[in-house]
């Protein structure tokens, strides 16, 4: 990928692109778009630069590299004796240490404490001790080494020096213990280890060297104090290199280390620079397509959302994505890739952003498909539908098995915390990719057409006919009947919600864009729920098969397996000339380790096979001894091999009562004619280097467990019968099922009469318990023996709470999402789906509060009750644990007594207890052991701990302390071997010396089984959280809505009550104080009802009142001069004082006159009170003005002037004339009585926006005092002395009864406007319609 | 024991000489199918071609693959999956030589084959060559040897 980036970079093709985007779009693209381009192109030019001054400056640099690499070196040097030296010196100057040596007990237990102390404080943590003379280790801290390999180096000075062993390279301080003479006392050490080569790199342990520190280039030579200060010599360096040496001196300027910085090449130089600067580049060029696709103007946002989404993609797979770093588990094809997309699915990055990608084209097309009109006609259209639809999530599921087949992850473990990020990536991307799938089925439904007639079941019944073949005949091969099934629900769920769209568009319209969020995160669950029954299945197919064709073979070919593994051991040994070179003085340091250097490098241990490797010195004593998993081999010493060929053969191993196989090579190791001693190497015929397999040592996670962040195989059992005996030969399960093999041999072969299917499918499946659990398990027969392969079968409790496990995940990592777009949109202050609009939101709706503050009690309640409940339940099992361990601790150091008590008289002058007593007491008590005599291992039942130098073959310093010095019952405490930490208990030993023993037991495999139980715990009660949360959140509704619903519906007949509804009631069944603020609001509204109906009778018995005054004001009028008249006739006739015909002529006038007034005012009064229906016509006002106004022109006074202005395209109106003549009439008289004899008075027509007709009749009179212009509408309100007083509230009844309306406008002394209005013809025509 | 590093360090140089010089796997080898399947495997490895290589990975199920400081540990693979990563580690590194020796080669049972290749890289950038040992587990599935594991060596 380096180099292929390294080519693509010197391609100018991005920065011409982006030149040219840049000068097209510097005028008229959106300014963020232009920027990062410039950016973008700048970047490029200062990555080619840079790259070119290291092309031409690489020897130059290449020296300052080197040069500040040994300076880097020297410094670390410097360091790290610096450390050890100070350490030891320290040690030495210390008050206890001088009374330590005298022999003060108390002295003693002291320094122990003060080491281990220091030990803790110092910065990598040396091994600390004190040395008495003859060298005897008095005191140490944490395990230190064998002080014997200090012979010879002890001196009167401080001194530092390496000391080489075949795995560890040690640094030594040394600081002399000077008594009151000046004589050396004893010595203080400091010992590190600065380089480890053990060819180990699991997930605890790793090789290191402190001075190289992981940097490339670096080789270091350590020169061994034991061989002399010669400094070693490296090879030449490859042709083309730049390379620097240097050695590395003590403070007395004797060689510590050789060491040699390489130089980079220039490649390898541009390759880093080349990577950086891509993904700079990525993420500019992404950040500008961003910046195009969320400014620009043209085009339309769907496409330009896809543009872009394309264009960030293609960028992505072209150089790469910015984050996270090349080294990420996200971006290595380790975890997930597949070829099917070609660059686009190389990792489960690669995944996630193709997968968001063709989600976002799914999501524009369904936006589309919204906005089009249906489609038709409706049957062709739907089958068409299905037939799409039944395509796109087929696709999905066939991509979905894709996805799993080249999985290396457990995807369909979806737990509520993710297990990596790397599952997270996937299991949102398969997520995705039904979501798209989705989409498109909505989209292809939601432009088939409502059909006109009710034949949807007819029409349905046919597409789902169709579908129903589709998936019968063009199923993919790679799915089941469980993933097409979970395809079709899909297919039916998008087809439902795409048939009815518009219900979807109003229910969305209707609401805020935060619940169509909130449902976007409910479809997330209802997607899981969909996808997880297909991922079981799909992992259970998948399992099934690497059981089948992977797995099995594997299993049957062991044998021959061990064997050639075995000889590749043999040539891969040859080529080692073990011993060659005899080992001088006593034993030097590390010969422990021999086996260990032997074994690693070869096949052995790169397979991980039971193994061991034993080394004989010419006298046939075993000086070294390896073994991963092969208990040794009880018995007197074997004699040298007799040929310097390997010998081959197979020994039945007998321990106690169990027996082992174990395939066998010696040689005897002579060089030059001299014997110098034997090899052997051993392989045990288990299965545990099967990496599929789960080991019960859990030690075996040391040797043979993958890097961290490795991919793990999906773990299954393996059992072995002895096919005549039924024996259980091996067992990965706890409680092995008892079955017939011959039984199972029987049915084999009657399954198989065909010699061809007996190859491709040569075992069975069926059903077993495995330790309590249910079981898929193959059966199938091999050399002498019947195996079981089995993988827990998913019981429907189990898949029930998966399935909740799986919905519940993803829907918090949707939720996750949710809030954290929330958050940007927040930063961006957009005013919707922000946290202060959901907030708002929130606030808005009291049934959502409450709803919210309960689940959120809940929640919190949760978390404080896991806590605390995991807290208890660690802590009781820690307790129990060592509780336990101390029971086996006190079983163990009896039989271990008691053994050594029996055994003495045979092991006088030997070690009482030996490795393979300890390894049957294992056996015993489940637990491995170590026993200390005077400090040092004696025996151990996990040997190769020590062999291999993991652990130093000492005691850990407070162990020792407490136990010997200190005279503790028991010691609990902590030990790691690498990143490995476990509990160990200590009890003190009988053993024939003066001190006593020590009998250690580490609790690592109890606290596997606690690990896993607090795991299942914490499982379990996420899972009980989920369910309780659930249920929290159905009360949570419930109570809500019952406080909030009485108190909506209370707002709703306020307001109902506000409009004047006072007949509005609220029911409640509710019986607290709910209640009686429902009551309150009745007894309320009941009131006002009360009140309203006594001022509505006050107001019409006023109202009568007034009509009263009225009409006996009006009629007294006219009463009196009738009454005038009446009586001056009487007196004229009595008197015939005048003339009586003219007298009477007179006052019959003055009669009928005022008879006619009373008539008119009648006439009035009764067309107010019951005016007639309007009969309403289709009129033309101009013509009915015309005639309105021309007879009162020919009849005014000359002084006053009557115009009329009428406007062109006035539209008709619908009227009753006469009412309509009348209130034109009573606007006229009105502006006639106002003006008077003197003035003007202007009638006008016009249209008012082609829905209205206004009628103007403005006149130059006094105006309406505007006091009095609120009542001037008001039956019987009159400024005149004559009249009733109804002539204008009659203009406003007749206008309103004609859907008009009228008004005065009268600024006091500037005349009256009086405006009257009517809708046009069409207006009223469309509002009776 | 003194030393002792520096005599296995030797003792690989002498082992890694050793092989180079042997003579390498004739078509007409144990099996003329399985050579002719080695045969395949030596060319896509040589020229590159993971996609070459794909056509030799097992018919179904996956592959199990452990390559030293090229993968993430030993795991088992997809076919498609396979493909992928043998692409990167062929973009990353240039095959010198990859050989099958025919000593190298057991049948140690019927449809069952262990093959051991030398295999040695380097960097596309430079730098030191690499040689790694892989030994694949062939399997026959009618008539046609698939490789089933591929393990290093340490």
């Amino acid at each position: 990928m380096v180099a292929d980036a390294a080519t693509r970079h010197r391609v100018a093709l991005l920065p011409l692109l982006a030149a040219f985007l840049l000068t097209a779009a510097a005028r008229r693209g959106p300014r963020a778009f232009v920027l990062l381009t410039a950016a973008l192109v700048l970047a490029d030019a200062g990555a080619h630069v840079h790259l070119w001054v290291e092309r031409t400056q690489w020897s130059r640099r290449s020296e300052a590299r080197l040069a500040g690499e040994l300076r880097r070196l020297e410094r670390k040097k410097s360091e790290l004796v610096g450390l050890v030296q100070g350490a030891a010196k320290r040690v030495g100057a210390l008050p206890e240490t001088h009374g330590a040596l005298a022999g003060d007990r108390g002295a003693l237990d002291r320094l122990f404490a003060t080491l281990e102390a220091l030990h803790d404080d110092l910065p990598q943590r040396p091994a600390l001790a004190v040395q008495a003379l003859p060298l005897r280790t008095l005191a140490w801290s944490s395990r230190a080494s064998d002080p014997t390999v200090l012979q010879g180096f002890v001196g009167d000075r401080p001194d530092v020096f390496i000391l080489e062993g075949n795995v560890t390279t040690t640094l030594v301080g040394t600081a002399p213990i000077l008594g009151a003479g000046g004589q050396v006392q004893g010595v203080a050490t400091a010992a590190l280890p600065v380089a480890v080569r053990r060819n180990i790199r699991t997930e605890y342990l790793r090789d290191f060297d402190l001075l190289a520190g992981g940097h490339p280039g670096v080789d270091i030579e350590y020169v061994d104090a034991q061989v002399g200060p010669q400094t070693p010599a490296f090879p030449p360096a490859p042709s083309g290199t730049v390379a620097r040496e240097a050695v590395l001196r003590d403070s007395d300027g004797d060689p510590l280390a050789v060491v040699r910085a390489t130089a980079p090449t220039s490649a390898q130089v541009q390759a880093t620079l080349v990577a950086t600067y891509r993904r700079m580049l990525s993420l500019l060029a992404v950040l500008a397509i961003v910046a195009w696709g969320a400014t620009a103007a043209r085009p339309g946002p769907g496409v330009r959302a896809l543009l872009a989404a394309v264009g960030a993609r293609t960028v992505l797979a072209w150089l790469g994505p910015p984050l996270p770093g090349p080294d990420s588990v996200l971006l290595s094809p380790d975890a997930y890739a597949s070829a099917v997309l070609g660059p686009l699915l190389r990792s489960p990055m690669d995944l996630l952003l193709t997968v968001a990608t063709v989600a976002l084209a799914a999501m524009l097309l369904l936006s589309w498909s919204l906005r089009r009109p249906p489609l038709r006609p409706f049957p062709l259209a739907l089958v068409a539908a299905a037939i799409a639809g039944y395509a796109a999530v087929a696709g999905a599921f066939a991509f979905v098995a894709d996805t799993v087949a080249n999985c290396a992850l457990d995807a369909e473990a979806i737990p509520l915390v993710p297990r990596s990020p790397a599952h997270l990536l996937i299991q949102v991307s398969l997520v995705l990719v039904l979501a798209a799938a989705m989409m498109v089925v909505t989209a292809c439904f939601a432009l088939v057409a409502r059909p006109a007639t009710r034949r949807v079941a007819r029409d349905a019944v046919a597409a789902a006919a169709v579908v129903a073949l589709l998936a019968g005949w063009l199923r993919p091969p790679s799915l089941g009947v469980v993933p097409i099934a979970c395809a079709l629900a899909l297919l039916t769920g998008g087809a439902v919600v795409g048939a009815r769209r518009e219900w979807w568009r109003r229910w969305l319209a209707a609401r805020p864009i935060e619940a169509g969020a909130a449902l976007a995160v409910l479809a997330v669950s209802a997607l899981t729920l969909d996808l997880y029954p297909a991922l079981v299945a799909l992992e259970a197919r998948n399992t099934r098969q690497q059981v089948e064709r992977n797995y099995a073979p594997a299993v049957l070919r062991q044998a021959p397996w061990r064997q050639y593994v075995l000889r590749e051991a043999e040539r891969q040994i040859d080529a080692m000339n073990v011993l060659e070179e005899a080992p001088p003085g006593p034993t030097p340091p590390g010969v422990e380790e021999l086996a260990f250097a032997v074994w690693s490098p070869t096949d052995l241990a790169a397979f991980g096979l039971s193994s061991a490797v034993e080394i004989q010195d010419p006298s046939g004593a075993v000086i070294s001894r390896f073994a991963l998993n092969l208990p040794p081999l009880p018995g007197p010493p074997r004699a040298l091999p007799a040929t310097d060929d390997w010998e081959e053969g197979t020994e039945m191993m007998t321990f106690a009562s169990t027996e082992h196989m174990v395939r066998r090579a010696r040689r005897r190791l002579a060089y030059h004619g001299q014997v110098h001693g034997g090899i052997q190497v051993d392989v045990g015929d288990d299965f545990w280097n099967l990496r599929f397999l789960r080991s019960n040592d859990p030690y075996s996670v040391l040797f043979r467990a993958p890097a961290q962040g490795a991919i793990r195989d999906r773990a299954v059992a393996l059992i072995a019968y002895d096919a005549l005996t039924r024996e259980v030969v091996f067992s990965s399960a706890s409680r092995p099922p008892v079955i017939d093999p011959a039984a199972v041999l029987a049915r084999l072969d009657r399954g198989s009469g065909d010699a061809e299917e007996r190859t491709s499918s040569w075992g069975l499946w069926t059903s077993l318990d495995i330790d309590d659990v249910p079981h898929h398990a193959y059966m199938f027969a091999g050399d002498r023996a019947v195996y079981a392969l089995a993988f827990p079968a998913p019981t429907a409790g189990r898949f029930a709470a998966d399935l909740l496990e799986a919905v519940s995940g993803l829907t918090l990592v949707a939720l996750a999402v949710l809030l954290l777009l929330a958050l940007v949109r927040t930063v961006l202050r957009r005013p919707r789906l922000s946290l202060p609009s959901i907030t708002r939101e929130v606030n808005r709706r009291f049934s959502l509060r409450l709803f919210v503050a309960f689940i959120a009690v809940a929640v919190v309640a949760l978390v404080v009750l896991q806590v605390a409940v995991r807290n208890f339940v660690s802590d009781r099992l820690r307790r129990e644990a060592a509780a336990d361990a101390l029971d086996r601790a006190a079983f163990a150091k009896k039989i271990v007594d008691d053994y050594a008590y029996y055994k003495q008289p045979e092991t006088e002058g030997q070690k009482p207890v030996t490795d393979e007593a300890l390894v049957w007491v294992a056996s015993i008590i489940r637990n491995d052991l170590d026993l200390f005599e005077r400090g040092r291992l004696l025996a151990s039942s996990k040997r190769e701990l020590y062999s291999s130098g993991l652990l130093a073959p000492r005691v850990s310093g407070p162990v020792y302390r407490s136990v010997v010095l200190e005279g503790q019952p028991s010691v609990l405490r902590s030990e790691r071997i690498g990143d490995f930490s476990y509990d160990v208990v200590s009890v003190p030993a009988h053993l024939d010396t003066a001190e006593p023993g020590i009998l250690s037991i580490p609790l690592a495999l109890r606290q596997r089984e606690v690990e896993a139980a607090l795991e299942d715990l914490d499982r379990t009660m996420r899972l009980a959280s989920v369910v309780f949360l659930a249920l929290a959140a159905v009360v949570a509704r419930s109570m809500a809505r019952r406080i909030s619903g009485p108190i909506s519906d209370l707002t709703a007949a306020t307001l109902r009550v506000a409009e004047g509804d006072l007949d509005t009631r609220v029911e409640t069944t509710s019986q607290d104080e709910l209640r009686r603020l429902v009551e309150a609001f009745n007894k309320m509204a009941r009131d006002l009802d009360r009140q309203r109906r006594d001022l509505e009778r006050s107001n019409r018995l006023a109202a009568w009142a007034e009509m009263a005054r009225q009409v006996a004001h009006e009629v007294k009028n006219p009463l009196t001069p009738i009454q005038l008249s009446a009586e001056h006739l009487r007196r004229v006739w009595q008197d015939r004082s005048e003339d009586f015909a003219a007298t009477l002529e007179t006052c019959t006038q003055t009669i009928l006159k005022q008879v006619r007034i009373l008539r008119g005012m009648v006439t009035e009064f009764s067309a107010f009170a019951r005016p007639p229906a309007p009969e309403l016509e289709s009129h033309d006002l101009a013509s009915i003005l015309a005639e309105v106004v021309e007879p009162y022109q020919s009849s005014l006074p000359l002084a006053v002037e009557l115009s009329l202005d009428i406007a062109p395209g006035v539209p008709r109106v619908r009227a009753d004339r006469r009412l309509l003549e009348r209130g034109v009439v009573n606007l006229l008289e009105n502006a006639l009585q106002a003006v008077g004899e003197r003035g003007w008075i202007r009638v006008a027509l016009r249209a008012d926006g082609g829905r209205r007709v206004v009628i103007e009749v403005r006149d130059s009179g006094p105006g309406v005092d505007p006091e009095i212009r609120d009542r001037i509408f008001e039956p019987f309100f009159s400024t005149k002395t004559s009249g009733s007083g109804l002539g204008l509230a009659l203009v406003k009844k007749i206008a309103e009864d004609h859907g008009g309306g009228v008004a005065l406008e009268s600024g006091g002394r500037e005349g009256t406007r009086a405006i009257l209005w009517l809708p046009a013809e069409t207006e009223a025509r469309a509002a009776a319609f | 024991m003194t030393g002792g590093r520096r005599v296995l360090a030797a003792a690989a140089l002498v082992a890694a000489a050793a092989l180079h010089d042997s003579p390498r796997l004739q078509a007409d080898g144990p099996d003329a199918q399985l050579s002719s399947r080695l045969q395949r495997i030596e060319g896509a490895f040589r020229g590159g071609d993971a996609g070459a290589l794909r056509s030799c990975f097992a018919s179904s199920g996956k592959v199990r693959v452990d390559l030293r400081d090229l993968t993430d540990g030993p795991a088992s693979y997809g076919p498609g999956q396979l493909q992928v990563v043998f692409e990167q580690i062929f973009d990353g590194n240039r095959t010198r030589e990859f050989a099958f020796r025919k000593q190298d080669v057991t049948v140690p049972s019927a449809g069952t084959a262990f093959a051991k290749g030398r295999w040695v890289r380097r960097g596309r950038t430079g730098g030191q060559e690499t040689v790694d040992t892989l030994t694949f587990t062939l399997r026959e599935e009618n008539r046609d040897w698939r490789i089933h594991e591929i393990l290093t060596s340490r």
